[in-house]
């Protein structure tokens, strides 16, 4: 029997997979290191759906995968995808910012020794780092049914948001449906609240899981199959 | 007749020109220039000025000596996309200061005595350019306010490169600019070349003369000094010709004037103040030694080989043999340090959790 869907992604996977069990949907899953994707180890394949170069075990995974969804595709229009994937902000956002640079007008004003980085700067810099992985996305969806779905907002009005938000208007741009549970979830302007944030604060727990894929399930982007 | 002693009598080879330049011979000269201060070892510069200061710049960084960077790109920022977005041009994205009222406009807004936010905006479509630095980015700006913050933070890196400094080397390039009628504001290029919109009743052409560039010189340095009482001023003059002039006059004519012009200021500055020096590129390039040899065959772009031998002189005259004063930055070293441990840390949870994925459990 195939899943209900599978996930794909990186360590926000995680929440992902904890509510989908809370909801009793039964699904795949492969999670690879926010450092592969961003290393762009991790890319669109042809028969496999997705492939990750350079780590064996990984490889393994999806050979197995493949074979419990009887040959098909990680990526097939007979199985929704939640991904997880294209924005791994922790491999960006924290050297992006090493010599001081903000990207709003709050940052800029509250630190006298912070730097300026302007939106063209910001979209550069994803072009650069993420085009691979938008255009990876886009194929996804291309050749699958596919759901992205937005890590949680952390710091309102910081880098992290900045380039969510970029990250996030591009993959949409590319075709990709992308749901940010954040604009739904918290309120204007407000970050993880800490009764949905995970031990390390930068990952949502459980409960957050939960509710984000209680959002995609009244949205119909996923649904639990038939017995 | 007899020859008596006179002033000529003792005076050097170099200050003769049969010994100093007809029998040397372009690779013969020597002692063109010499650094009247001792810098300490890891003395730091900032670098500014027309389009022949890039190569100063990156002489320094090539030669891994104290070039001061008040404005360095975000990190990790690809080689290509710094380009692009004018980073570590100069000490600050400025843009290339052409004329000394440019310089003077960048020094006020540096020491506080001058609102960045009072000079023009241009919109270019959706767009927006910034009226006193035009194509610092490869885009114009998204929103009046990218384009303010932006601006705001080049004239906190420019404050920077001036605090931080020991000696400020500034290429003077034009005599020509423009500036706005009623505003006073003057522009690095003419509104409506390469952005803006060029109205004749608010735009109005300059040939700065002798008084006008040495009275904004003078005003720009006596805030810099304000800013760092320690800084060294470095003058150049760029051999590099004038692309087109709006004088009236013959190119060529024009800029021989817009060059003497600008030689003289800088060698008068130099001989008034022990703080201000003069180092010769225009004439290393210009003289009757190269005969022009080292000109592109668009008898403007200077080629590489001429930046070289301008810069080997350069350092040949330079004093940097007094002990080291700066040290290293701890603080910008322990911040590079810290994201990497995060970003370890973040590794091995990562990888961790990967593994995980395996457990059958």
């Amino acid at each position: 029997m195939l899943p209900d869907a599978i996930l794909i992604g990186d360590s926000h996977s995680n929440a992902l997979q904890a509510g989908c069990a809370a909801h009793g949907l039964r699904v795949e899953m492969l999670r690879l290191s926010g450092n592969f994707w961003h290393a762009g180890n991790v890319f669109f394949h042809g028969r496999h759906g997705v492939w990750v170069k350079g780590l064996a075990a990984a490889q393994s995974q999806i050979l197995a995968m493949r074979e419990r969804l009887g040959g098909l595709s990680l990526i097939s229009p007979e199985v929704p995808v939640i991904a997880a994937m294209g924005y791994h902000l922790g491999r960006l956002v924290p050297p992006f910012g090493v010599n001081g640079h903000v990207t709003g007008a709050a940052g800029f004003a509250a630190d006298p020794g912070s730097a300026y980085a302007s939106q063209a700067m910001v979209e550069a810099t994803v072009d650069h780092f993420r085009g691979a992985h938008i255009k990876m996305a886009a194929r996804m969806n291309r050749h699958g049914n596919m759901v992205l779905v937005a890590p949680p907002r952390l710091f309102p009005g910081s880098n992290y948001d900045r380039f969510a938000q970029v990250i996030g208007a591009k993959m949409a741009a590319a075709g990709v449906r992308v749901l940010d549970p954040s604009a739904e979830l918290f309120a204007p302007d407000q970050g993880l609240p800490p009764e949905m944030a995970a031990d390390d604060g930068v990952h949502g727990n459980d409960a957050y899981g939960t509710a984000v894929v209680k959002l995609l399930l009244d949205r119909g982007l996923i649904a639990r199959r038939a017995a | 007749m007899a020859k008596s002693a006179n002033p000529y009598s003792d005076l050097p080879p170099a200050a003769f020109w049969r010994t100093g330049v007809a029998e040397p011979g372009l690779f013969g000269l020597r002692d063109l220039w010499a650094s009247p201060w001792q810098l300490p070892s890891d003395a730091r510069f900032s670098t500014y000025g027309s389009c022949f200061a890039q190569h100063i710049s990156r002489a320094l960084v090539a030669r891994k000596m104290g070039w001061l960077n008040g404005e360095p790109a975000p990190g990790r920022t690809p080689a290509k996309i710094a380009e692009a977005f004018n980073y570590g041009v100069f000490s600050a994205r400025t843009g290339n200061i052409y004329t000394a009222a440019q310089l003077l406009t960048h020094v006020e807004m540096a020491a506080g005595v001058r609102d960045p936010a009072t000079l023009e905006l241009w919109p270019d479509g959706a767009l927006w350019r910034d009226s006193i630095r035009p194509a610092i980015e490869p885009v114009g700006f998204a929103s009046a306010e990218d384009l303010q913050l932006s601006r705001a933070s080049m004239v906190r890196g420019f404050r920077r490169s001036i605090t931080g400094a020991d000696v400020f080397v500034f290429t003077l390039g034009l005599t020509e600019g423009w500036e706005n009628i009623q505003t006073g504001q003057c522009y690095p290029l003419c509104p409506g070349t390469l952005a803006g919109a060029f109205d004749p009743d608010h735009h109005r052409f300059r040939n700065y003369q002798y008084p006008d560039i040495r009275s904004s010189l003078e005003a720009a340095f006596a805030l810099m000094w304000q800013i760092n009482p320690n800084l060294r001023i470095l003058l150049t003059v760029s051999p590099v010709p004038l692309t087109a002039t709006a004088s009236g006059q013959h190119v060529l004519s024009a800029t021989t004037y817009s060059k003497s012009t600008l030689r003289a200021v800088a060698g008068d500055l130099a001989s008034a103040d022990p703080r201000i020096d003069y180092f010769p590129s225009y004439e290393i390039i210009m003289g009757a030694p190269t005969r022009a040899a080292f000109f592109e065959p668009n008898l403007r772009s200077v080629a590489p080989q001429g930046v070289d031998f301008v810069m080997s002189h350069f350092f040949r005259g330079l004093n940097a043999t007094a002990p080291a004063i700066h040290g290293t930055d701890s603080a910008q070293a322990d911040k590079e340090q810290a994201v990497a441990d995060t970003m370890a840390a973040e590794d091995l949870i990562c990888e961790e959790m990967t593994l995980e994925a395996f457990n059958a459990a």
